[in-house]
């Protein structure tokens, strides 16, 4: 684990919770997707979910239900991404629209 | 939610219950201003010690030096819940102490000490007399005390009437918790409106502490919209509030979970992961376990019950394996090519959370592990489990004082051997197993205990054991078939109508039994007996006096009577008894001419 990974760990659990959760977010695109351990970032994730304030824009939705689209639990991934669809940020909103699609797409495939 | 009192506990761990002092990391005993071994600073050890040092009216180093030794046992880093060792320590060197007591306050005090010992280790009873002694004290703090204990052991031994008596005397003293156990009491006996005024003034000072307590009331009484109301306004203060995860999983829990509303649920869940107390953290991913299982996300549910199975707290991770493999159950039933493989690792799966299992649940995972027995074709293995399960369990003080559970233990024991007995013809010992069965349950409607009555196999001695049973409805079902005389005898000896019923119709009766019956001067009983196929001429001469004119009809139209009581009826007093002989073809012409004659 890189000292960079430590830290980001650490901050996840800081009492700062714009650090919290952009540390929560970092952790899982930059190492934890990475190496598959979307169980591990959901958990990051979702103990961070209830700090996130307007200015976030849903981006721990947005990060959930990516990570619910790769673990292929459909209905799971839209109801996460549905909520980021209606970010303020057009980043997330935008990301969410795509997911949402790819979503739809997968869960149609038999 | 305080699993003492129903109202919501501390978002920080190991914070006390505001309402009743109880600490959440204290699964089943309250915990107050009057519970031992507490590291809080208000503990009885604190507060008892200086009361009893600020005192010269006696020997105040015996009493202090007894308080201190004891609270020196209790372990501040063990649970208090696995402290129970413990309590029973304090208990015997209390007796022990009691013996050298050098005068009558110094003995109160121990009393008043002791009754809150017992309360913590759930025995009421004795918190009760001990706290009665207690009471006597001089001194207000082991009043109290043992006012507490008193309340509480009453409360607990569902002892209403005294508890009346009780809480009036401890309001009048001005007892700082005779609310708080109105409160209780009056949620309880399901006095809702009483018991919501009674909140709105004890929590008048804090409107949090009230809109919560509020909130388990209209909960409790099935308010839920107005309760959903009062939640919400707590969850609006935001997760930074240390009992927003208490208000979540409680409005989770008790509103939208049985209402359906799974994404609401799932929805508000989620933002109560976030906070400090690991205790609310782990009910919040059960609470989305139980949503994720509910909306079929099998995968997700597991992940989230998975969580707290490696809790410190056993009660906490066994209850949370047992929600795995419910999990895990329901997801085999409910997948069509489920594999003998898959069954056979569930069942390996419940025998793990079984042999770890928290004596709560115990029963749980037996009965599950019963089910994927069958499925997996491990139906002897059972047996061997069942007896190494048990052997275990009888050990833990739990098997003596939690009923409840053992009663359920021993009857899924008790399906699965007699099932196995049944297979294997082992009527001695199917005999043996049901005797003891109905012996220590006895209110239990034991369903292969009826088969089994159904052959010839049981012998007398089961058959009087099994009269004892208090479960109506075996007796009632038992009373139809039963052909022993000795037994519907002793079966006619019971005055609940169903049993009676079932034996006036039960060929086998006597008439001994059919008069015994008909002596109950009941009409729904004198109509059952008019309907048995073998009715003697005896019991015919008995209905035909019936003192219901109905009962006596029916009589007038079989065709089975005697002379004599063909003409008794002719000449009844009712009209409708007379004109079922006068249209009753079996009667001879001259007596249907006398019920003719009565008639006009």
């Amino acid at each position: 684990m890189t000292e960079n990974e430590t830290k980001l760990r650490e901050l996840v659990v800081s009492d700062n919770a714009s650090e919290a959760i952009d540390a929560a977010v970092s952790l899982y695109t930059a190492y934890l997707s990475v190496r598959g351990e979307l169980e591990e970032a959901e958990y990051f994730l979702l103990s961070v979910l209830g700090l996130q304030a307007t200015s976030h824009g849903f981006i721990v939705e947005l990060s959930l239900g990516e990570i619910y689209l790769d673990m292929k639990e459909y209905p799971r991934a839209k109801r996460f991404l549905e909520v980021a669809l209606t970010s303020s940020q057009e980043s997330v909103s935008k990301r969410a629209s795509e997911l949402l699609e790819l979503t739809e797409k997968a869960s149609s495939e038999p | 939610m305080c699993e003492n009192c129903g109202i919501k506990v501390a978002g920080v761990e190991g914070a006390p219950c505001p309402g009743c002092g109880h600490s959440p990391s204290n699964s089943t005993q309250p915990t107050s201003r009057f519970d031992a071994g507490s590291d809080k600073s208000s503990s009885i050890s604190s507060e008892s010690i200086e009361s009893v040092l600020n005192k010269n009216l006696f020997d105040t180093e015996w009493s202090a030096g007894h308080f201190r030794e004891c609270e020196g046992l209790f372990d501040p880093d063990r649970l208090q819940i696995d402290q129970k060792d413990i309590l029973e320590k304090v208990i015997t060197l209390t007796k022990e102490k009691l013996k050298t007591a050098p005068n009558k306050e110094s003995e109160y005090r121990l009393y008043s000490y002791m009754s809150i010992i017992f309360r913590m280790n759930d025995n009421y009873k004795e918190a009760y007399e001990a706290g009665l002694i207690g009471n006597e004290s001089n001194e207000k703090f082991f009043v109290e005390q043992s006012q507490y204990s008193i309340l509480d052991a009453l409360f607990n031994l569902g002892k209403f009437d005294e508890f009346e008596v009780w809480i009036d005397r401890a309001s009048q003293s001005k007892h700082p918790e005779a609310n708080w156990f109105r409160i209780r009491y009056l949620t309880t006996i399901e006095k809702f409106e009483e018991a919501l005024i009674a909140c709105e003034e004890y929590y008048s000072s804090n409107s949090e502490l009230l809109n919560s307590n509020r909130a388990d009331i209209l909960v409790k009484a099935k308010r839920l919209d107005e309760a959903e109301i009062a939640f919400r306004k707590l969850v609006a203060t935001g997760p930074r509030n240390e009992y927003y995860a208490n208000w979540v999983n409680s409005l989770a829990f008790s509103i939208l979970m049985p209402q359906k509303r799974f994404h609401e649920a799932e929805r508000i869940l989620v933002s109560a992961i976030c906070t400090k107390s690991e205790r609310e953290k782990i009910n919040a991913f059960s609470n989305l376990a139980m949503v994720a299982l509910s909306l079929k996300e099998f995968k997700a549910a597991k992940r989230y019950a998975k969580k707290a199975t490696v809790h410190p707290e056993n009660a906490i991770a066994s209850e949370s394996r047992l929600t795995l493999c419910n999990i895990e159950q329901q997801r085999l039933f409910e997948t069509q090519s489920t594999s003998q493989a898959e069954w056979r690792d569930l069942f390996d799966l419940i025998k793990d959370g079984l042999e770890k299992t928290d004596f709560d649940d115990a029963a749980n995972f037996l009965e599950l592990l019963i089910t994927s027995s069958e499925m997996a074709h491990k139906s002897t293995e059972i047996l061997v489990i069942i007896d190494e399960v048990f052997a275990k369990l009888k050990t833990t003080r739990e098997w003596l004082q939690n009923n409840k559970v053992r009663n359920q233990l021993e009857t899924l024991r008790i399906d699965v051997l007699s099932k196995h007995y049944l297979k294997e013809s082992m009527y001695l010992e199917l005999d043996e197993l049901f005797i003891s069965a109905v012996s220590e349950i006895t209110g239990h409607k034991f369903l292969a205990l009826l088969e089994y009555l159904r052959t010839p196999f049981p012998g007398i001695d089961l058959r009087r054991v099994v009269l004892k049973t208090t479960n109506k409805e075996f007796l009632a079902e038992w009373a139809q078939f039963e052909e022993q005389s000795e037994i519907l005898y002793g079966l006619a000896k019971n005055q609940d109508e169903p049993i009676l019923v079932a034996l006036a119709e039960n060929p086998a009766s006597t008439d001994v039994i059919c008069e015994l019956i008909s002596k109950k001067n009941d009409i729904d009983l004198d109509f059952a007996l008019c309907g048995r196929a073998n009715l003697s001429k005896h019991m015919s001469m008995i209905l035909a006096k019936s003192n219901f004119d109905a009962v006596r009809r029916l009589i007038a139209m079989r065709d089975d009577l005697s002379q004599e009581t063909y003409t008794a009826l002719a000449t009844d007093d009712a009209m409708l008894v007379r004109d079922a002989i006068r249209e009753n073809q079996a009667c001879s012409a001259e007596i249907r001419a006398l019920a003719a004659l009565g008639s006009l």
